[in-house]
């Protein structure tokens, strides 16, 4: 019986279906492991990079048929092709030493999978001059010799990938203890997690299970290695529900509040985790339960939380509870997005931007730009805070109208010390703060400042002040600090920024020579346009930005531009783009007489 | 030649072998580098394969002249690193992924935000 029940020959079609559903996996979670990317460059692209990997492998080996050997041939060249980044490298190791082993075998068993994993862990391994343990290798290594061990004890195909999962979310949990990036940023490595969801929808396929839901939620259950408190920790994690999202009125929602609950069970072992996932349905909807060993995470909408915790305390005693009531969130969000959309449109195309960007700071008593401190009353407290480093009193304004806590006064450089900004963060009256550091030289300091705070601070990569004030548009004080970072994320990604400045010396840049006294646009690194006329070099780099009149155009005047030269820009620009929304705010930033974003 | 760097109150100096240094352990975290080569060989046909200590010697640090302005950004760094990649590797992409990890180093380390670095890929290790 227990012959029939296993899978002990692994073939072509069935290896197919689990290639799918471990890259479905691995794609519903891309955005989870490009969060924990910080080594060996903190940039945020690892579960992006290895996404793109692996479809670019499956996009190779779909159609392909041959046997077993000939599919792992077809997805390694379509690795190879399409590496992208330092993970999707070694994916493409891993799996090229894997294609050499089965090399025209039509079918595999589980020893012969094992040992051509393992054969590209150690093909891996080769490849670097110093394998840094904590990474994806270490994972896939731990996993790969779980997996031979497990196959040679003769376990089935199902019973060596969980053997290799196993090892490798162990290995996953251990990792900030053997990469110090990690350990101080706080995360597991990322290639390592993309690696484990990917063997996790491998598996799935293996089982016929295919399809991999992309729940928030796994998230918390995934990472279980490091497991159960990883479960209590994800309390603040997004859940899968579309409530938050209501479009409605907020007193039409059925159930207001948002309960969710640790609780430890006093009795694991009888413990029936479909009958109180049912139970939970007597008190509302968007149910989620989670379990790890002797903790249940639930989480529920219901309008009577009293009722539920009651109900929950006798499984157990609680560990964390938290109640959101949503009702209110949906209106906080109304009231903020009706403040933004009277600020945003009152700035447009006026010359005399000095006023408008004055007037929107609105809800703020009227002390001077930068003394957020000096207030007689606390700010209310809020879930998520936000500290932005500026530079310029109109940037100052801006940033504070649009709900910046406290400011950090970067100064003529542009470089504030790591106390400044935690001075700053302490004092915000929220639960956990967004740094947006605006300026590349900032985000160091910035950093530095996560691991010295007594509060969760989370650093939102923003180079310059317009992406600073793109990334706020987005904040919703009352969303958590996660949901806040992933909107300003999205909000970035949707920002291009031109600096237009003038060269004190003359110099070569990204190819180009440049004279003294000439103006320079400049986009990150590049070099966007240059020439003696500002207004030709501001047109210039709107055309090289791709400037088109679906989106929103947004200027900047920096500090010593006179009214006459902005007044004659706006005229010019509003002729050429006669389509384009246009704002204009002071900036007052120095050294930079315009800095422009175009968001489209 | 040292690279300098403005500070408030007196001057940073960072040798060229500081620099190299750095950029030569960077590059060891890189998948697909499997060793670095000195510039100029001892001849032709000799690949002399540096060991840890000596990677420096696989990375030539090239300062433009200053002249004599303090401009915030210092001078222009670029750096031509000589390597031996793996085979069965995307090269290009090795490449790039070098490039990013040794200007990463090269801003969080020494605060160097802008730098030219080339790769010259000096040979191939196969295995059997």
């Amino acid at each position: 019986m227990a012959e029939n029940r296993g899978i002990h020959l692994l073939l072509e079609d069935l290896f197919r279906a689990a290639l799918e559903a471990g890259y479905r996996r691995l794609q519903a979670h891309k955005d989870v492991v490009n969060r924990l990317n910080v080594f060996p460059v903190p940039d945020g692209d690892t579960g992006t990079n290895m996404v793109l990997t692996i479809g670019a492998g499956l996009k190779e080996s779909r159609g392909v048929s041959g046997g077993v050997g000939a599919v792992a041939q077809a997805f390694s060249r379509g690795l190879l092709m399409g590496a992208r980044g330092n993970s999707g490298v070694i994916v493409s190791q891993l799996f090229r030493g894997f294609a050499q082993e089965v090399d025209g075998k039509s079918a595999l068993t589980p020893l012969e999978w094992a040992e051509a994993v393992d054969a590209g862990v150690r093909a891996a391994y080769r490849a670097v001059m110093k394998p840094a343990e904590g990474t994806i290798l270490t994972v896939s290594r731990k996993g790969a010799q779980a997996a031979l061990g497990e196959a040679r004890r003769g376990g089935d195909f199902l019973a060596v990938v969980e053997a290799l999962l196993r090892a490798a979310r162990e290995t996953l949990a251990r990792t900030p203890e053997m990469l110090e990036p990690l350990r101080q940023a706080g995360v597991v490595d990322a290639g390592g997690q993309g690696f484990v969801y990917f063997y996790e929808g491998f598996l799935e396929g293996l089982r016929g299970e295919g399809g991999s839901v992309a729940l928030a939620a796994d998230a918390a259950q995934d990472t279980s290695a490091g497991g159960r408190t990883a479960l209590v920790e994800a309390l603040d994690e997004v859940l899968p529900d579309d409530v938050h999202a209501w479009e409605g009125d907020p007193e039409e929602l059925p159930y207001g509040f948002c309960t969710n609950f640790v609780v430890r069970l006093y009795d694991p072992v009888s413990f029936r985790e479909d009958e109180f996932r049912r139970s939970l349905e007597r008190f509302g909807d968007s149910i989620v339960v989670l379990r790890g060993d002797d903790l249940v995470r639930a989480h529920v909408h219901s309008e009577t939380p009293g009722e539920v915790l009651t109900w929950a305390q006798s499984f157990g005693e609680l560990i964390r509870i938290k109640i959101d009531n949503m009702r209110e969130q949906i209106r906080a969000r109304r009231r903020f997005e009706a403040r933004r959309k009277t600020s945003g449109s009152e700035g447009r195309g006026t010359p005399s931007a000095p006023e408008a960007a004055a007037e929107v700071k609105a809800p703020a008593p009227p002390n001077p730009a930068g003394s957020g401190e000096d207030r007689a009353a606390k700010p209310p407290r809020v879930r998520t805070g936000v500290v932005a480093v500026v530079q310029g009193k109109g940037f100052a304004a801006l940033m504070e109208s649009l709900g910046a806590q406290a400011l950090v006064d970067g100064g003529e450089t542009m470089n504030p010390s790591t106390e400044a900004i935690l001075t700053a963060i302490r004092s915000t009256n929220a639960d956990a703060v967004v740094v947006l550091p605006n300026n590349g030289n900032v985000i160091l300091a910035a950093e530095q400042s996560q691991q010295l705070s007594d509060r969760p601070v989370f650093v939102v990569p923003t180079t310059t002040l317009p992406e600073g004030v793109s990334a706020l548009v987005a904040y919703r004080p009352d969303l958590s600090a996660e949901e806040n970072v992933a909107a300003m994320e999205e909000a970035l990604r949707a920002t291009r920024v031109a600096q237009i400045t003038q060269a004190v010396r003359d110099a070569r840049f990204d190819g180009e020579s440049i004279r003294a006294g000439e103006y320079i646009a400049l986009s990150g690194k590049s070099l966007l346009a240059k020439g003696d006329a500002l207004e030709g070099v501001l047109l210039a780099a709107l055309e090289r930005l791709g400037v088109h009149s679906d989106g929103m155009l947004t200027l900047f005047w920096g500090d010593g531009l006179s009214e006459d030269a902005r007044e004659r820009l706006l005229r010019t620009l509003e002729e050429r783009y006669s389509d384009l929304e246009i704002e204009a705010f002071e900036g007052g930033q120095p050294l930079y007489p315009i800095l422009v974003s175009f968001e489209g | 030649m040292p690279y300098v760097k403005d500070m408030n109150g007196g001057k940073l100096y960072i040798s060229d072998r500081v620099i190299a240094q750095l950029a030569g352990y960077a590059a060891m975290d890189v998948f697909g580098i499997v060793g670095m080569v000195p510039q100029k060989p001892i001849s032709e046909g000799i690949l002399e394969i540096l060991g840890r200590e000596n990677l420096a010697k696989g990375v030539e640090v090239v300062l433009a002249d200053k002249k004599g302005r303090e401009g915030e950004d210092g001078e222009e760094v670029s750096l031509n690193l000589y390597v031996i990649v793996t085979y069965g590797v995307r090269i290009p992409e090795v490449a790039r992924n070098l490039q990013e990890r040794v200007l990463y180093a090269l801003r969080t380390f020494l605060g160097i935000e802008t730098a030219t670095v080339n790769v010259h890929v000096r040979g191939v290790k196969v295995e059997n």
